[in-house]
């Protein structure tokens, strides 16, 4: 692989063909897990503490059991003592114990013929609660007497990576700059709701919800109930824009539970206030740090201290910061992350998780030492930032890059691990300020680009980075069939959140087996059918599900033309090829056969046609070692100094992807985060009730997100393409990169309007406190 | 808490619906285009057991038009108001105020009464409609009173309303043509329920003096109102001699005058200001048409 980073002749991948679901999702037909019924159905309802910290003395359940109706209620003496820990240590704990961590947090559930009645009955259920001394500040819940949300403590490892010396460093640099950036929590805003359907039969459970990560849904159920992993079936439906929220969450184990005490199906239907105030959200986020660079504006040391928030159930020790990467040209560095718990909602990934943050204030940082330097911050990212070949600063320097040995017979298929694999943000970078104009808009640190009365306008750049997948909690796989008329079902575990993985995964089957992509199916959600997988998360499905679909899809190939040569078409496999959906020798194409010819047609040696079943043979290397996509922004705001409201002017967000294997949905995912990054920008802030907690803007009323209005009509993608050697056709991730480069890019075209450094969202209120109007 | 269903009535007339609201008393609700009803409901703020549905009333939603005064039936969609040719000149307030409330979807049902009777301290109706000394039509089954939008707002959530009292029309004066009005909103978003709204209007005469103020502010207080104290700095005076130093007096008493919270929108020390820029904006505004109007 490593040798072949040349660009094939491609018929249908690179191709806009519109995304498999489109016509449903249109026409309103498409079904979600909030569509899903089943046949003798209860409806449960969840009874959420009113304390932010609890312990649960006594529960009362008889009044509510003998409400006409109910079928049964859980409480924590229902749930196994079993911890259970979703994806990337985003909820850790019992499926329901005999405490409290957040106003909201599930204490017991009902099941009951209809909803209304299961409502009236969690309000009978009466609990003893003994009120527990409550935190909600990360900082404080570090400090050594704080209150302990969980029984692990509240703080988790500090997770550490340094290289160099950062002290030396410093005193090494010519000019040093500090600085601090704080976030508010940023909330996935799900359009669609959730919901989960369980159904037991025997001692076997099947549980259909909308999820990202149907493989790791079902783990988490297994985990939880103490089962075997074979009696429990994820059927994943699509969950419309899920940003990271739905993976596997806790009102879906308590579903389950439900549903195995009362003996019937149960559904659990989230409500708008449950979606945003239950089940997880962004971190609260915190970073300081100082920079050192010499005169040539050569990064020479960057220290970071980052805090984040974990509220209730989240477990995370590090939120995936590759930036550290990006910037990892800095001779000395050090990169101190540390998680603590709190009596908040669970915090946990959300889209660009770490990135979109931490991240930021790299950003800054590098800004803030572009200023000292009076260099354009243009100039300054285009002469820092990773180049292909350059090592993962953040990998190579753990105990791991040390110990790690490419198998020998992988030598020669992989690149060399550790390093950056390919790299168009130099590219991003320069043709994206030859297209937005950055030349003649750029006019130096602090100076707007105009000013007209009490508005400024004025343009900032910013870039963004993610990784393309990682392998942390086991492999990805795929399984292609080949039908005895010759379409082909794909199945494959991801998500269907509107990003539209199926298509693209369809296209890399089509072109790998020489058929029309209209002749694929895709199956995504069904955990008996698909094999194990990440899902869609951490940017992963392009990258590490495309290449075993296609290893899969090569084997599938391969077996076809093994048996062709052997009965049909005189010749090695190796002669022989598909196109269009016919078998051919590719020195004699006369010698061909149709593929739904030779898939029906009896074998002379077995009396039946051929049985084709494609899994990927391929090993595939650890991709976090190697990929990372790129995103740089453009933007041009103007900030209204007397109201503080900031208004985005123009818009432009450049990629790299590498192969584009569909470019409109590539599209879709560009300006997607881009959209959503704007907004974490300047809007989007979740405000949590000092006393309690409790989360006050559960709505979309009163949580505001970016509308078609609220961003500029002069908004522009651009891609620029870089090759990468392990990825489907030189392709890579798409989905995280892009919303991490809006704050950056934002927040500097602030500063260039109106001086200030703002925390995030840069709120009016913000920018009016940072002009000291209030 | 609530029930989960509720009675639902279809009254034919104003006189009707206020009988069924006799009868039922506050179990029962006015339902005009169900947008706030339907989510304080939900949300256990109102008792609904039965409701009065006011959208069948025949002749309740209406925009006419004759030589003194543009009346509005209570019924109004949002969206009639909005597109409106009769709301014009000075009275265009009322119209920009409609298309900036809430969504197309929104607006499509929502009732220029409805938005009036929550009495939200943001409702985006309010401050025009005070700025322009709109009299409200009550009806009940004993008969009908007239009352003037300025005491219409009693406290949170409170009108002068009475129990079993309906809002039939709210009529609107048609001020002198030396009139100048200006609507002014603030939300996080585009699309926002107001962190502060307000409107302003003068009337001057043919010497240029101004012989009526009106400003009015929404989302600073428990209720839309008018900022008299403010108001009276400016009356009176010439336009041509309003400076700066003028203007900053009537925005620096907005500031004094308002009583606002901090809540999910804004803090407020924020509405506070912007609440002093708005008025600001909304006197330059105005006074630039008026001393056009002056010269030409
Ligand atoms: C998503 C969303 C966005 C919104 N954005 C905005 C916004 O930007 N600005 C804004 O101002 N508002 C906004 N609102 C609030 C709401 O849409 C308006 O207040 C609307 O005008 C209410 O009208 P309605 O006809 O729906 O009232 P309803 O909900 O039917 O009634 C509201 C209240 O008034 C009473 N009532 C209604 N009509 C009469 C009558 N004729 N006589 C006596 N009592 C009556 C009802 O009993 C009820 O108590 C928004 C609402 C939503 C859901």
């Amino acid at each position: 692989m490593a040798k072949n980073n040349s660009k094939i002749p491609l018929s249908v991948v690179g191709k806009s063909l519109p995304i498999k679901d489109a016509r449903e999702k249109v026409t309103g037909s498409l079904k979600y897990a909030i569509d899903h019924k089943v046949p003798d159905m209860a409806y449960g309802k969840i009874l959420r503490s009113p304390h932010a910290h609890a312990r649960i003395k006594g529960i009362d359940c008889t009044r509510a059991e003998a409400l006409p109706g109910v079928f049964g209620v859980v409480t924590y003496k229902d749930a196994p003592d079993l911890i259970w820990e979703a994806h990337w240590h985003n909820y850790r704990g019992h499926i329901l114990d005999d405490r409290a961590r957040f106003v909201g947090d599930e204490v017991a559930a009902v099941a009951a013929v209809d909803e209304d009645i299961a409502k009236q009955a969690v309000k009978l259920i009466e609990v003893d609660y003994e009120i527990l001394p409550d935190v909600f500040d990360p900082e404080d819940a570090l400090k050594p007497d704080a209150p302990q949300v969980i029984a692990e403590g509240n703080a988790r490892e500090p997770f550490i990576v340094s290289w160099g010396d950062v002290d030396e460093g410093i005193k090494a640099s010519d000019i040093v700059a500090e600085g601090s950036m704080n976030f508010e929590s940023q909330h996935y805003a799900p359009i669609g709701r959730n919901a989960c359907i369980a159904e037991w039969s025997g001692d076997r459970v099947t549980m259909w919800s909308s999820s990202q990560t149907p493989s790791e849904c079902r783990d988490g159920i297994a985990m939880g109930l103490g089962v075997p992993l074979s009696k429990v079936r994820v059927i994943s439906m699509p969950s419309g824009c899920s940003q990271g929220m739905w993976w596997s969450n806790n009102f879906q184990l308590v579903t389950v539970l439900l549903a195995k005490k009362v003996r019937r199906p149960v559904k659990i239907e989230l409500d708008q206030r449950e979606c945003f105030a239950t089940v997880k959200r962004r971190h609260l986020e915190r970073s300081r740090g100082r920079i050192g660079c010499s005169k040539d504006g050569s990064l020479v040391s960057i220290e970071v201290d980052h805090i984040f928030d974990n509220g209730g159930y989240g477990f995370k020790d590090d939120p995936g910061y590759l930036c550290a990467d990006m910037w990892g040209k800095s001779l000395n560095g050090r990169f101190a992350v540390q998680g603590v718990s709190t009596n908040l909602v669970t915090a946990g990934c959300m889209r660009g998780v770490g990135d979109v943050t931490l991240g930021a204030f790299l950003e800054r940082l590098l800004d803030m030492a572009a200023i000292k330097l009076e260099m354009d911050p243009l100039e300054f990212r285009l002469k820092n930032h990773i180049r292909a070949g350059d090592p993962l600063q953040q990998l190579y320097n753990t105990e791991l890059a040390e110990d790690y040995q490419i198998p020998p017979e992988c030598k020669d298929k992989w690149p060399q691990l550790f390093h950056l694999s390919c790299e168009a943000l130099h590219e991003c970078l320069t043709k994206g300020a030859e297209l937005f104009g950055w030349k003649e808009k750029w006019k130096g640190w602090g100076k707007p680009l105009a000013v007209e009365g009490q508005k400024r306008r004025a343009v900032g750049v910013g870039t963004g980075t993610h990784c393309c997948g990682t392998e942390e909690d086991g492999g990805t796989s795929a399984i292609v069939r080949v039908h005895s008329d010759g379409s082909v079902s794909l199945s494959c575990s991801m998500g269907r959140h509107g990003q539209g993985s199926e298509t693209t995964q369809a296209q890399i089957v089509a072109e790998a087996l020489g058929i029309s992509p209209d002749q694929i199916d895709v199956e995504a959600g069904d955990t008996e059918v698909c094999p194990w997988s990440h899902g869609s998360v951490a940017s992963n499905t392009a990258y590490r599900a495309g290449f075993t679909t296609k290893s899969a899809s090569m084997d599938a190939r391969y077996q076809i033309l093994e048996i062709a040569a052997r009965h049909y078409i005189k010749g090695e496999p190796e002669q022989l090829d598909i196109k269009d959906g016919i078998i051919f020798h590719k020195e004699h194409p006369e010698q061909n056969m149709p593929l739904a010819e030779f898939m029906s047609t009896h074998q002379p040696d077995t009396l039946a046609p051929p049985v084709i079943i494609g899994r990927p043979t391929e090993r595939m290397p650890p991709t976090i070692t190697l990929a990372r996509q790129f995103a740089a922004h453009f933007a041009e705001v103007e900030v209204d100094t007397e109201t503080g409201q900031i208004k985005l002017l123009n818009y432009l967000a450049t990629q790299d992807s590498g192969t584009m294997l569909n470019p409109k949905v590539l599209e879709n995912q560009v300006s997607g985060g881009a959209i959503i990054g704007s907004g974490f920008a300047l809007v989007e802030g979740m405000v949590f009730d000092e006393k309690t907690g409790e989360v006050l803007n559960p709505n979309f009323l009163d949580y505001k997100v970016l509308r078609a209005p609220d961003f500029p009509t002069q908004f522009e993608t651009l891609f620029c393409e870089s090759y990468d050697p392990v990825g489907p056709y030189g392709a890579k991730g798409a989905g995280e990169s892009p919303i991490a480069a809006s704050i950056p890019a934002i927040a500097q075209a602030v500063y260039n309007a109106i001086g200030t450094w703002l925390d995030v969202p840069m709120t009016p209120e913000r920018v009016l406190r940072g002009l000291g109007k209030i | 808490m609530n029930n989960t269903t509720f009675k639902y009535l279809r009254p034919i007339s104003p006189v009707k619906a206020c009988e069924l609201k006799d009868k039922y008393g506050e179990s029962s609700r006015f339902w005009a285009g169900g947008t706030d009803l339907l989510l304080q409901w939900k949300e256990d703020v109102v008792c609904l057991d039965y409701c009065i549905d006011l959208s069948f009333i025949p002749d309740l939603d209406y925009i006419r038009k004759d030589s003194d005064a543009v009346s509005i039936g209570a019924l109004t969609r949002v969206a009639s108001i909005e597109t409106s040719s009769e709301l014009n000149h000075s009275l265009s307030i009322i119209r920009e105020a409609a298309g900036e409330l809430a969504t197309p979807q929104i607006r499509n049902t929502a009732t220029i009464g409805g938005n009036i009777c929550r009495a939200a301290p943001s409702a985006d109706m309010a401050p025009p409609l005070l700025v322009l000394d709109a009299e409200m039509k009550f009806v009940s089954a004993s008969g009908e009173r007239w009352v003037a939008m300025d005491a219409f707002f009693l406290d949170l959530n409170q009108t002068a309303l009475e129990e079993n009292e309906l809002l039939a029309e709210i009529k609107v004066p048609i001020p002198p043509v030396e009139t100048a009005s200006c609507f002014l909103k603030i939300g996080r978003t585009v699309i926002d329920i107001a962190i502060v709204n307000m409107a302003a209007r003068m009337t001057m005469d043919d010497r240029g003096i101004l012989t009526d103020v009106r400003i009015a502010f929404g989302a600073v207080a428990p209720t839309p109102l008018r900022i008299k104290a403010a108001e009276e700095i400016l009356l009176g005076t010439d336009v041509s001699t309003i400076d700066d130093t003028l203007v900053g007096k009537v925005s620096n008493k907005v500031g004094d005058e308002i009583k606002p919270i901090t809540d999910v929108r804004g803090t407020a020390e924020y509405r506070r200001e912007i609440s002093r820029v708005l008025t600001k904006r909304a006197i330059e505004n105005i006074i630039q048409t008026l001393q056009g109007r002056l010269n030409s």
